[in-house]
């Protein structure tokens, strides 16, 4: 199943090879779509060799003979320019899980780090960077996964230090 | 090794992440309203705060979220003063967010500036630093 982004920046699928053709053929996706497949890495609808036969730029390499230096996909000429064509994809930036791990898994520097690299996400967009900000992203998920365990391991911990505490500064708490 | 962080993120990341969270706030806050933080041991503790005695901007939001499903508004403000201020505007966009995902659309974080993100994250430390310095 293929997972594609439209002009609208909105992620559409996952949707079949069928479907991927029928969009092509209507025009709304071309070479320069972004598309990803399975588990794949976001790339452009050229590189794939099974619709490569479908866009009429004469750019088109038949599976298995490297294009030209310099050409690295098919590119259609300006004047087709597509109704949906995409020019960048989305990259999930996890803005919520790393406020959450900042308010709710203490220690706070380590969400602040994951905000941080949210930050990065769309501002190396906005500068085109698309890989810079796919490491980016997926610095800002391992780090609320990290924030996530450390408070886990330090609450483990803290419940026993806390027990002890209450039982010596609240000693009419009901037990 | 990857695999298992895979599932991980497809679990909490994954398709309908609105959706999953919705529903666990909403246990959290039904196990909330039944048991006051302040009383039952089961709740999670601030590390921050039982290391260092410094309040973290998340401190107080359990108790919190028990006083004001009790109708307490007041005791509310006084554990955690912006959670509950800001706490309508999230209410509005977790709203929006699950109207976006029944239609299986969603937000596009990508529009969303960078500065906006700088300046919640300023606007954390801030509050974070403040209420150690003003006594409550
Ligand atoms: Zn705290």
């Amino acid at each position: 199943m293929y997972r594609i982004v439209g002009a609208d920046q909105k992620e559409y699928g996952p949707v079949s090879a069928e479907q991927v053709r029928e969009w092509i053929a209507q025009g709304r996706a071309n070479a320069q779509t972004i598309v990803k497949f399975e588990e794949g890495a976001w790339k452009p609808l050229g590189t794939y060799p099974e619709f490569a036969n479908l866009f009429p730029s004469a750019s088109t390499f038949p599976p298995g003979v490297p294009p030209p230096i310099g050409q690295p996909y098919a590119t259609p000429p300006l004047s087709s320019a597509p109704a949906y064509g995409a020019p960048r994809p989305y990259v999930p930036t996890y803005l919520v899980w790393s406020i959450l791990a900042t308010l709710c898994c203490c220690p706070p520097p380590l969400g602040i780090v994951a905000i941080i690299y949210s930050a990065q996400v769309n501002s190396k967009l906005d500068r085109g960077d698309i890989e810079g900000a796919q490491r980016a992203s997926t610095l800002a998920r391992n780090w609320c996964i990290a924030t996530a365990v450390v408070a886990l391991i330090l609450n483990f911990w803290l419940t026993g230090h806390y027990f002890s505490w209450i039982t010596a500064n609240m000693p009419n708490l009901p037990h | 090794m990857p695999q298992i962080v895979e599932q991980i993120e497809e679990f909490a990341f994954g398709r309908k992440p609105a959706t999953r969270l919705f529903v666990g706030a909403l246990f959290a806050t039904w196990i909330l309203y039944c048991f006051n933080p302040t009383e039952y041991r089961f709740f999670p503790q601030c590390p921050l705060y039982t290391l260092t005695g410094w309040q973290c901007p998340g401190c107080g939001t359990l108790r919190a979220i028990h006083a004001l499903s009790h109708g307490q508004l007041q005791a509310a403000l006084r554990f955690n003063p912006l959670l509950i201020i800001v706490s309508p505007f999230i209410a509005l966009g977790f709203a929006r967010e699950l109207w976006l995902e029944a239609r299986g659309e969603r937000t596009n974080w990508n529009a969303i500036p960078a500065a906006a993100i700088w300046a919640i994250l300023i606007v954390l430390i801030t509050y974070g630093i403040l209420r150690n310095l003003i006594p409550a």
